[in-house]
């Protein structure tokens, strides 16, 4: 089962389409790098795909849910756009925002254990940023956040990771060395939805790009 | 001081409230809410008049109003997203201005002149227990909500991919700030209770480095402010609200300064 699958989907903002007849599968294991030009639907596609939003005509669906009834969130990963950059604001340490990934497996009673910090120093030292766990948010630079930001994805050890534009705010280096280790990070591991500008960067990973284009997915190749 | 029932039953509130505010103001803060407050108050007002004209105990006409008022502005937020400050500017501004119309109808207004500047050294036993119990449920509140309230306060979509429940989780803290601040806008006063909810994290923000440390700091200062403010009410013949604020405001100049001479700034 795919673990999302989107057939024929539209969806209008106030009259205006923006996503007309896109179809789209992420296969288990799958590195999917989504591409497109700005206002292309990228973020709302990501946004439909995480049911927080109605889609006017087709079908989505989560692991083989209903995104807006899916309950499962423990299996999924997800970083926003510009989250990051708004956490440089933030009065938080580095490991404090990691732990907020685990409220799904922790519930409103539970406790940070011994077991839930070590899935956080895991998920740290999975992104290269384990050194930086007691460091404030703000003391970060913009590569060294989204890295945070991926192992709050990465805490719960889901199967699907959704990135919006997480390279955004980067340069070419900080973006290449991102990419390299979500691509290694999804080996046999996770599939994942890349939102990206770079395309360059997206065609040096394994995986595949599918290009958003008039409102639907143009073509899917392999990179 | 301590010798006088009436001062002993203002210091409990005023350590129960200056506990319980700043966990309120901790969400409020962080999510660019910090007015309100502010808002709130103005409503309180409103609700104060109403009871008047109605011929309704005060404090339940403020109870219901600030409840509509925090509803309605989170209702309106999510209409949109991007304009809170003007949700919040919005029911300020109908607050202050229902308190004004309805101000006129009410013969007595003793009750409003109680709501806008407090009476925390005229508590009754009674409004004691109240607080008491307030501020119990805030941080009982708190305790549950504590993590989901930060992711909230970090991004809402992240917040709900990880499983919060933010529309419930949100209703829940609109509904909890509308009745603390109608409870402690009649015992500090509607024009301190804002001041009350932020000023305290202001310095929080200022000194400390993690979330936790923020709240901690938030509520150390709020005690340290509230407890003061009574003592300098008492010794220099003060009005206890403002004598509370001011030693706030002193605390966090002083925050700030210290960051400027250390070199840090935030």
């Amino acid at each position: 089962m795919p673990l999302i699958s989107i057939h024929d989907l539209r969806f209008s903002y106030e009259g205006a389409s923006v996503l007309d007849g896109c179809s789209l599968e992420v296969g288990e294991g799958e590195l999917c790098m989504l591409v497109g030009d700005n206002g292309a639907g990228k973020s709302t596609l990501v946004r439909l795909v995480l049911g927080e939003l109605a889609p006017t005509g087709g079908s989505v669906l989560l692991m083989g849910e209903d995104p807006r009834r899916f309950r499962v969130w423990e299996n999924l990963g997800y970083v926003s756009q510009g989250a990051a950059v708004r956490l440089a604001t933030f009065p938080a340490l580095v490991e404090e925002v990691v732990e907020t990934g685990l409220h799904a497996a922790l519930g409103p009673f539970g406790r940070m254990g011994g077991p839930q910090r070590a899935l956080v120093a895991s998920a740290l030292s999975r992104c290269g940023v384990d050194s930086l766990a007691r460091r404030p948010m703000s003391c970060l630079s913009g590569g060294q956040r989204q890295r945070v930001m991926l192992a709050r994805a990465l805490v719960g050890s889901p199967r699907l990771l959704v990135l919006d534009e997480p390279t955004a705010s980067l340069d070419y280096e900080s973006s290449a060395a991102f990419f390299k280790l979500v691509s290694h990070l999804c080996e046999g591991r996770a599939a994942a939805l890349v939102v990206t500008h770079d395309l360059d960067n997206a065609r040096a990973c394994a995986g595949t790009i599918a290009l958003l284009s008039q409102g639907r997915i143009e073509k899917k190749v392999e990179s | 001081m301590l010798e006088y029932q009436f001062m002993q039953r203002a210091l409990l509130a005023g350590a129960a409230l200056a506990v319980a505010l700043p966990l309120i103001g901790v969400t409020l803060v962080l999510r660019r809410t910090s007015m309100t407050g502010d808002a709130l108050a103005h409503c309180s007002l409103a609700g104060v008049a109403g009871g008047l004209v109605a011929g309704i105990d005060p404090v339940v006409g403020a109870l219901v109003a600030c409840i509509i008022a925090s509803l309605s502005m989170e209702g309106m937020r999510r209409r949109m997203p991007r304009s809170a400050d003007l949700t919040i500017a919005v029911v300020s501004a109908v607050g202050a201005g229902l308190a004004g119309v309805l101000s006129s109808f009410a013969g007595n207004t003793r009750s409003l002149d109680d709501y806008l500047f407090g009476s925390i050294v005229a508590v009754s036993a009674d409004e004691l227990r109240s607080v008491l119990v307030l501020s119990c449920g805030v941080v009982a509140f708190w305790v549950i909500a504590r993590r989901a309230l930060f992711s909230i306060s970090v991004d809402e979509s992240m917040a709900r991919a990880s499983g919060v429940r933010v529309a419930a989780v949100e209703v829940a803290f609109a509904l909890v700030t509308g009745v603390v601040i109608s409870i402690s806008a009649r015992i500090i006063g509607s024009l301190v209770v804002s001041s009350m909810l932020v000023i305290p994290v202001a310095v929080g923000l200022q000194v400390a480095k993690s979330y936790r440390a923020t709240i901690a700091t938030a509520v150390v200062t709020s005690l340290v402010s509230t407890m003061g403010g009574l003592g300098a009410s008492w010794y220099l013949a003060l009005r206890p609200g403002g004598a509370i604020v001011l030693l706030g405001a002193l605390l966090l100049c002083a925050c700030m300064v210290g960051g400027v001479i250390s070199g840090r700034t935030r």
